[in-house]
């Protein structure tokens, strides 16, 4: 009895015990480590998307905003607020939008004058080489600092307008969800500055 | 079965006679997916050594107190261990290789070839000995994967370690980064080692469900486990 | 009910766990000789992901979440499904003697397929809710049940071609493979809006 189940037992609760230990210790180390590590990669990737700013507020998720009463799309992931040297200047959200390789995640910084200050494609899935090449600046510049009066709208031509963005060749599918991600974002922030 | 193994040759033998890769064909997944780049397959096969000499190390210095009968949870416990403990040090002192590797590296625990040379080497050998395995296949796997992903890096993206190669020389075809090239950079790189290494034709028996290998085979030959 | 279609729909075909995320290849690559075999150890594969697909999220999200020991998930995932598969194997003994035999050494083996641990740790990775990731792994078992028999059906007519010597056995498999690959990457298109 004892040699067929109770050692074998007693030896496995052992052995994992002291895994379970020795992980635990390791956590620990690591744990602060790791927590700090995503703090700066945060706000490194938040500044490349508005250079102007020198810290980032907590965000707010899209749906405390909704609870706050704020219409927001249900692709809008968080809402950062964009300091300079204390006072509030503007805002960066994150959203998601669906793309040709499934769902895309971009980051928008847009100020308090609703002008676009970054665009930064975070993860994607898109087809390197094309829709892929929606992360670069080629792409995104056409979007940078301009306060649309109505909602960008991608063109597979030469933009006519300031509203019009250029779709990538053979990219449409991304280029139109980038720029769907980015007015929602836009909107967004039109509520928050209670702008028309 | 051999008696007193050389120490050298047990080193040896994971890099080419026995490569787990190449010429046992263990761990197949992570040896397609992570492959896009030279520098994650070399990142992965550090990441994989290091959870094979640990565990390789603690599973030999635990063989002779460990009934057989918790012999399978106990390796798992011991391998999924160090994986974890490799998962958390590359996040807090790599993250860019990290985000990289992606779920690969907690998929570390379920590659073929740390559980097989756990069966095959280190259950039956001592610390010296299963130390020098691990770090043999380490190499060998290592190895094997950072060529791999040399050869879709540098047909794929023109670049190798990130450092552009090819320049003008001719247009990388995207598809080696995408999965068919995986499958098909891992096909003829197989077949150049067959042919280099002169093999004959393998035993038919041997083909199990963990791609190939005699060690798939003895975990089933131990008559299922726990 | 949308979201669960296009997870069902992309798992299988837009992300087939085999050919586009690499996992499952070992199982993949070694029983697809046979059809019949393959179909045997798909239903074990579609089973046991549905099955640990729902164990291991409630274990995430009542055992590991609540207390922080998120870094746990690794080895709880593993030694769930190891688990779960030995029960399998146990139960299959007893009431499907037949089946447990045709399965033979593919059964246990399970255990060890990148799948089943993938598809946990993917559910984890995108948050989904416990339906989200029990279709997401029937989903995900389906895809690999699609590429195993589209496999093995190519591997049948291998056997009988003239191949050179050192492409024999694994490497032409693989080369198959690619091509059966690219044919997946057409669909990449179909999950939009």
């Amino acid at each position: 009895m004892f040699k067929d189940i109770i050692k074998p037992s007693i030896i496995l609760f052992l052995v994992c015990a002291v895994m379970t230990g020795a992980l635990a210790y390791v956590n620990g180390v690591t744990e602060p480590i790791i927590d700090e590590n995503s703090r700066i990669a945060e706000q490194e990737s938040l500044k490349t998307v508005y250079n102007d700013a020198d810290n980032f507020l907590d965000a707010k998720t899209g749906e405390e905003l909704k609870t706050e009463g704020i219409d927001v799309s249900d692709n809008i992931e968080k809402l950062y607020t964009a300091q300079k040297d204390g006072q509030s200047i503007g805002y960066v959200v994150s959203v998601f939008s669906s793309g040709y390789g499934g769902k895309l995640k971009i980051l928008v910084g847009i100020d308090n004058d609703l002008n676009i200050k970054g665009i930064s494609l975070v993860s994607h899935n898109e087809t390197p080489g094309l829709g892929a090449n929606a992360a670069n600046p080629k792409f995104t510049d056409q979007f940078l600092g301009k306060a649309p009066q109505k909602e960008f709208n991608v063109v597979k031509r030469v933009p006519n307008d300031d509203s019009e963005i250029q779709a990538i060749t053979a990219a449409t599918v991304t280029s139109k969800a980038v720029t769907k991600g980015v007015n929602e974002a836009v909107a967004l922030v039109r509520s928050m500055v209670g702008g028309a | 079965m051999a008696e007193k193994k050389k120490p050298f040759s047990v080193l040896m033998n994971g890099l080419i006679k026995e490569n787990p890769t190449f010429r046992l064909l263990l761990g197949m997944c992570p040896s397609l997916a992570v492959t896009t780049m030279a520098k994650n397959g070399l990142g992965m096969g550090a990441a994989a050594t290091f959870v094979l000499v640990g565990s390789n190390l603690v599973i030999s210095l635990i063989r002779k107190i460990v009934p057989d009968k918790v012999r399978i949870p106990a390796y798992i416990t011991v391998i999924a261990t160090f994986t974890t403990i490799v998962q958390l040090l590359l996040a807090a002192f790599l993250p860019e290789l990290n985000k990289q590797l992606g779920i690969y590296i907690p998929l570390i625990v379920v590659n073929c070839i740390i559980f097989a040379r756990a069966e095959m080497f280190a259950q039956k050998n001592g610390p010296l000995l299963s130390v020098l395995d691990g770090l043999g296949m380490g190499a060998g796997f290592t190895l094997a994967i950072t060529i791999i992903g040399s050869v879709r890096e540098i047909l794929g993206a023109g670049t190798w370690m990130g450092i552009p190669v090819t320049v003008d020389l001719f247009e990388p075809a995207i598809m080696f980064i995408l999965p068919p090239g995986g499958f098909l950079a891992m096909g003829f790189l197989v077949a150049l080692f067959n042919k280099l290494t002169d093999k004959k034709d393998k035993d038919p028996e041997c083909e199990t469900g963990c791609g190939m290998g005699c060690p798939g085979c003895s975990k089933a030959a131990n008559g299922g486990e726990a | 009910m949308k979201e669960l279609f296009a997870i069902l729909i992309g798992a299988i075909l837009v992300e087939n766990f085999v050919l586009s995320k690499f996992l499952g290849i070992c199982p993949f690559l070694g029983v697809s000789k046979k059809t019949s075999t393959a179909l045997g150890m798909s239903g074990a594969v579609v089973f046991v992901l549905v099955m640990s697909q729902a164990v291991t999220w409630l274990a995430n999200e009542y055992l590991l979440k609540p207390n922080s020991l998120e870094y746990l998930q690794t080895i709880t995932f593993i030694l769930v499904i190891a688990a779960l598969v030995q029960f399998v194997e146990t139960v299959l003994k007893k009431l499907i003697p037949s089946l447990y035999k045709a399965l033979g050494v593919y059964l246990p083996l399970i255990t060890t397929n990148c799948a089943v641990l993938g598809s946990a740790l993917i559910f984890v990775e995108r948050d989904y809710t416990f339906i989200e990731a029990v279709v997401f792994g029937f989903a995900a078992g389906l895809g690999f049940t699609l590429a195993l028999i589209l496999f093995s059906g190519i591997r049948e007519r291998l056997e009988t071609a003239d191949i050179p010597e050192a492409f024999k056995g694994m490497p032409i498999t693989l080369v198959a493979a690619s091509l059966v690959s690219i044919t997946f990457i057409g669909f990449a298109g179909l999950i939009i809006g």
